[in-house]
């Protein structure tokens, strides 16, 4: 199967994009886990901010890995 | 195209990140000024959480039955909801309702509170309603605790069908 649109380049399909991945999920669970400390409940009141944590933890070990 | 593709997931991404800022902001602050909890018997909620001491309750499904007095509750909410107004739905089968009461004080101070109304519905099944001040309640990570009195002989149940909590700002 050919892919044209990634053909020419050597685009790894889930490293590249976990690093932006990675990026954008740690700021977001720092954010989540402060508002939730200075008042407890804004958050986890509705879904578990540990969630975007661990997502920002497995991106960010897939964001590592090498051929 | 690498690149393009990669800043178009970046840029999803962040608006998905304030998008769901926004949702929180909007879930805790609605807009009505009211927020309806229901609470899963038997079953911790991030807001409600189940009846305890586990020995003076037990789970009937889909009812709970209170069989000794008091049983606690403990309510997650932000500050600025400052009232709430507590309905319980159940049937008094030996064990009769006196009240709800709200901690104010460590290790065993509770401010009781009188239901405002009681009423029986076609049903059978007794609804009280209760309006409670939450500002003079302690309220540890925003966590208040609130006490449900019975009183009755020992072993006999009030058999508990609902418990629904109205925030209001």
């Amino acid at each position: 199967m050919n892919f044209p649109f990634f053909k020419h380049h050597r685009f790894h399909f889930l490293v590249e994009p976990a690093r932006v991945v990675f990026r954008v999920s740690i700021v977001t669970s720092f954010l989540l886990l402060a508002v939730e400390y200075l008042l407890p409940g804004f958050v986890a009141n509705w879904f578990n901010p540990l969630w975007v944590l661990l997502l920002a933890a497995g991106s960010g070990i897939l964001s590592q890995v090498s051929e | 195209m690498r690149k393009v593709f990669l800043q178009t997931l970046n840029l999803l991404l962040i608006l998905a990140a304030i998008g769901l800022g926004l949702w929180l902001v909007n879930q805790n602050f609605p807009a009505a000024n009211q927020l309806a909890v229901a609470a899963t018997l038997g079953e911790d909620t991030p807001m409600l959480s189940s009846l305890g001491p586990p020995l003076r309750t037990a789970l009937d499904y889909p009812h709970q039955l209170i069989l000794d007095t008091p049983v606690y509750f403990d309510l997650r909410s932000l500050p600025w909801f400052t009232r709430a107004r507590v309905e319980l739905r159940y049937r008094e089968e030996g064990r009769t309702l006196v009240g709800l009461a709200g901690k104010v004080g460590e290790p065993w101070q509770y401010a009781p509170v009188m239901p405002l109304l009681v009423t029986t519905d076609e049903d059978g099944w007794q609804r009280a309603i209760f309006d409670v001040d939450l500002t003079n309640l302690m309220r540890p990570k925003n966590v208040r605790r609130f006490l449900i009195e019975t009183v009755g002989p020992a072993g006999r149940a009030l058999r508990l069908k609902s418990l629904d909590v109205t925030l209001e700002r």
